[in-house]
């Protein structure tokens, strides 16, 4: 299966959330986590990966775009990050191999013969992992647009496409992720001129919520007055969000507020919820989220 | 006498086995040269040879100056219509000029490579056993990747896989030495690397090439049947159906085990010893019994349930 | 190599060693002519002939001198240009060619056309021949990325950077110079146009339209033997009669006998009386040559043969190539 994870904004906790869900899912698939965030490859850091925090040197996932590189370089997640409590936390995981971008790598312009790379590597490793997840840059980008393309291919037909669209729960990213789906030059109308059939592209569509305040939870810096706005504003956001076509039933799932993620871009883990300085719930919603992306029922028919 | 070479090993993307005359199909590569097979005691079907050109140094160990320049030739393989294998292999042959003649030369010597450079056999031996390739030195590897992703990539394939498996590598050397006896020295470097060295007499050289596909092949097999095992173990504990992979692997790829069933016969030997050490079929065996339990032993349970 | 072959088991779907083609020991092509030319009058086509007659006298004592038993087997032949005008009458043309050429002295005994260098006997031959390609290797080519190709095209060296379609913000890299490979001081650069594919347009669907050197390249090629198709030999001479032309060139075989009892159309060697103007052609043709992968097994054959017949063989196909160029007739402006 393939995943592809989007966002119209950029800073949106895409590559975060993607590479949490990658983690729980290979805790009992193959997972393999592409970097196609050409412009800003830094999902290494996420992994605590310390020599592709930016990207590698060479043989990265540019070099397999721009020069014609056969093996792109692969990353054992397990066996490269330099946080203990991922070595073998669990003896029966699956891999997961990330393909790193280049440090200084940078967007390149979309042709034919990159298309039919693109189409060639993820048809490769869908035959190799049981997830593949492709992190893609923010906003209407080549990595979407290949992405779209390749996907097009009748090649690829018989291949489980998902597309992940990440947004703040805030106005603005409400209104931007709507945009970016169904707006112009958006995901659906691009897919249908790559010769994606638009009604089954959508189907394949579910967005992701993050960083979602939780108000129901006790606050006692919060003032009566205040509780009553943010109840009332986040119920608008609710009507926005049914009327822009982001409701419930197109949403794959939520993560809550963390404040580890507010400071510092990781991996969340029960030993982080286990000392106390990570929020169950936060790995409650990472788990769900990947649960939901490999469960059918919740992909048919949205 | 000294000929390198690289095996990479992957299923085919196809759902059920492609027929003899449909592997001859897919593997035909290039107009007018016939594709080669063999249909016993299972079809094996070889793709006419491509040639690509390279002017690098060599890997060495202890890294030495090299020079080789000349040409790789690279075949694709197709074994029970499922499984795909690309091989690439050079001779190397050590002259002492050192320019670049003209190009005309080396096209007529398809798979040699003229290595030039204070640089000796044993050099370029070891640096091509080391783990992970030194960089900006020959690469098989590479050219016999982008022969496996053609091949998976013809419309003859139908794109669907029952079982997901990973590829391996292979990469060997073959040194012909008057008088040897066959000899061969198989290391697993990491999950999907091996590299192979093989001795052989001057006259079955070319032979050891055979020997070492069929070597990868069966690595693949035992490595792969291996993963669908602990793919099973993964989801009995926590308590997720293993049956669909179970059965994928037996379906395909038990039937492919043949050991030496394409080498050359004075090769053959060289699979003896390695049946004794580390052993092949004998494990392999045990893994497809467990797996035949667990298949028997599940659905008894199933059709008991059925009952009840 | 791995196909068993065992005392008790040996298999019939393995390589049959090439069939053998009738050899010369020179093949001569005894001008060459735009259709514009062939229609355009007899003064144009006699001028040449005329010109090319003293040259076919030269190559054959040449030859004759190098066989020092027996007779020489040397053929004639002339290439027809109907692969890019296939619009004209052989029934007009040939006659009339013919006629000039016995004027001239000059015996063509074997007629091909361009278009059987495509297609000969529904063998696709310039397909074939595509599939023999080898780039040359940049210095530095290790294998880890395909050889820099523009598809369609073949090089005697190193093109200019592509800066276009890279990645962005990379700073504009200064212009460099293409280089020859294997050049002496300075570059003679050539990158050579082999086809080019058109795509469906208004009910004609998508096709390879093969350049004129590269369909010229496969026509040495048949010239010297070198060429099968799956062990087989292609483009055989037929006879056929001067005296009945179709109208039409598709009508007419790849390759075709005109003479009585000539010798082989194939030959060890061969050389081509062209006027200059197709001295850029035959640079191609050099080029396209010497970056083919030759069947071994014809290669072998035919070393071998020409060992026992006491014929000394350059091993490199290029090296049997002779060209001369005569003086060009004014074409017809065709601007
Ligand atoms: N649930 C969360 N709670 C708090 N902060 C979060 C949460 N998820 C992500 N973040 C933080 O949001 C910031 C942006 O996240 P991330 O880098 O994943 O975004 P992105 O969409 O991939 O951005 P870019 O477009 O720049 O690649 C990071 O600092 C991250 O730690
Ligand atoms: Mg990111």
């Amino acid at each position: 299966m393939l995943v592809f994870a989007a966002s119209d904004k950029g800073g949106t906790g895409r590559s975060v959330t993607s590479c949490n869900v990658a983690f729980h899912l290979a805790q009992r698939h193959d997972v393999a986590y592409l970097d196609f965030d050409f412009g800003s490859p830094t999902a290494g850091a996420i992994f605590d990966i310390t020599r592709a925090e930016r990207g590698i040197e060479q043989e990265g996932m540019h070099s397999y775009f721009t020069d014609g590189l056969a093996d792109p370089r692969r990353l054992d997640v397990w066996t490269s990050t330099s946080r203990p409590d991922l070595r073998g936390a669990n003896i029966r995981a699956g891999r997961l191999t990330f393909f790193p971008g280049e440090i200084g790598g940078a967007e390149f312009g979309m042709t034919d013969e990159r298309v039919d790379r693109c189409a060639e590597l993820l048809t490769q490793l869908d035959h190799e992992y049981e997830v593949v997840l492709v992190d893609l840059s923010a906003g209407r980008s080549t990595a979407l647009h290949m992405a779209l393309a390749a996907t097009a291919l009748s090649k690829m037909r018989s291949v489980t496409c998902r597309w992940l669209v990440f947004h703040r729960w805030t106005r603005q990213h409400i209104v931007a992720a709507h945009g970016l789906v169904y707006g112009k030059h958006g995901i659906l109308e691009v897919g249908k001129i790559s010769g994606h059939d638009q009604k089954d592209l959508q189907e394949d569509i579910r967005f992701v919520r993050v960083a979602v305040p939780l108000l129901k939870e006790h606050n006692p810096a919060q003032s009566a007055p205040q509780a009553t706005w943010l109840l009332a504003y986040d119920d608008e956001l609710r009507k926005l969000a049914v009327d822009r076509r982001l409701g419930q039933s197109r949403v794959l799932g939520t993560t809550p507020v963390e404040p580890i993620l507010q400071y510092r871009e990781q991996l969340i883990t029960e030993s982080d919820v286990a000392a106390k300085i990570a929020n169950a719930t936060t790995i409650k919603g990472f788990r769900s989220l990947a649960d939901r992306l490999v469960d059918d029922e919740v992909w048919e028919g949205a | 006498m000294v000929i390198i070479g690289e095996v990479r090993t992957s299923l085919l993307h196809t759902s059920l086995p492609l027929p003899g005359a449909a592997a001859a199909d897919l593997l035909a590569l290039r107009p007018g040269t016939q594709v080669r097979a063999t249909s016993r005691p299972i079809n094996r079907t070889l793709s006419p040879d491509t040639v690509t050109g390279v002017d690098c140094s060599l890997p060495s160990e202890p890294r030495t100056r090299s020079r080789g320049i000349g040409t790789v030739v690279t075949r694709a393989i197709v074994v029970g219509g499922m499984v795909a294998q690309a091989s690439s292999r050079a001779e190397l042959e050590w002259t002492d000029y050192r320019e670049r003649k003209p190009w005309k030369y080396y096209s007529r010597r398809p798979g040699v490579i003229e290595v030039s450079g204070p640089v000796t056999t044993d050099q370029v031996l070891a640096g091509f056993q080391m783990p992970s390739r030194q960089p900006e030195t020959l690469d098989l590897g590479s050219i016999s990747q982008r022969m496996i992703n053609h091949v998976q990539d013809r419309p003859q394939l139908d794109n669907l896989t029952a079982l997901r498996t990973r590829p391996t590598s292979m990469r060997w050397t073959a040194v012909g030495v008057e008088d040897a006896v066959p000899a061969v020295r198989l290391h697993i470097e990491d999950a999907t690397m091996r590299t192979v060295r093989v001795t052989v007499p001057p006259h079955l050289l070319e032979e050891a090439v055979g020997f070492c596909e069929d070597l990868a092949l069966h690595d693949w097999l035992y490595t792969t049947l291996g993963h669908v095992i602990a793919q099973a173990e993964r989801d009995m504990a926590r308590d997720a159906d293993p049956m669909k992979g179970l059965r994928a692997g037996l379906s395909l790829l038990v039937r492919l085990w043949m050991p030496g069933a394409h080498v050359s016969p004075e090769l053959r030997p060289l699979w003896q010893g390695l049946e004794a050490v580390p052993g092949f079929s004998e494990p392999w065996q045990r893994q497809v019994d467990w797996i035949r339990d667990q298949v028997f032993m599940r659905s008894l349970a199933a059709v008991e349930e059925l009952h009840h | 190599m791995s196909t068993i072959e065992t005392p008790v088991y040996s298999e019939a779907t393995s390589r049959p060693a090439p069939r053998k083609v009738a050899l010369s020991h020179l093949s001569v092509e005894v001008g060459h002519l735009y259709m514009e030319d062939l229609t355009n009058g007899e003064d144009r086509i006699r001028t040449q002939f005329r010109r090319v007659a003293p040259w076919l006298q030269a190559l054959r004592s040449a030859q004759q001198a190098e066989v020092t038993d027996g007779k020489a087997r040397i053929s004639t032949c002339f290439l027809i240009d109907d692969y890019f005008r296939p619009d004209t009458d052989p029934s007009v043309i040939m006659p009339q060619l013919l006629r000039i050429a016995a004027d001239c002295g000059i015996e063509i005994d074997y007629l091909a056309r361009e278009a059987g260098c495509h297609e000969a006997d529904r063998v696709q031959l310039a397909e074939i021949t595509r599939g023999m390609l080898l780039h040359e290797p940049p210095v530095g080519a290790t294998g880890s990325r395909p050889a820099a190709q523009k598809s369609g095209w073949l090089c005697n060296g190193e093109r200019t950077p592509d800066s276009s379609g890279g990645q962005a913000m990379r700073g504009s890299t200064l212009w460099q110079q293409p280089e020859e490979f294997g050049k002496r001081n300075h570059s003679i650069f050539l990158d050579v146009e082999m086809w080019k594919d058109i795509p469906a347009k208004g009910g004609e669907p998508a096709h390879r339209k093969w350049s004129c050197p590269f369909l010229a390249a496969v026509w040495q090629l048949i010239r010297l033997g070198a060429l099968r198709n799956n062990g087989e030999p292609v483009a055989q001479p037929r006879p056929w009669p001067t005296d009945s032309w179709p109208r039409t060139w598709r009508e007419l075989p790849a390759v075709m006998q005109l003479s009585d009892r000539p010798s082989p159309f194939s030959a060890y060697r061969v050389a081509s009386i062209l006027p200059k103007t197709y001295l850029k052609i035959e640079h191609a043709v050099n080029v396209i040559l010497d970056h083919l992968t030759l069947d071994e097994a014809v290669v072998t054959q035919t070393a071998e043969r020409a060992v026992e017949e006491g014929v000394e063989l350059p091993a490199q196909l290029t090296d049997r190539l002779t060209n001369i160029f005569i003086e060009a007739v004014p074409t017809v402006r065709r601007w």
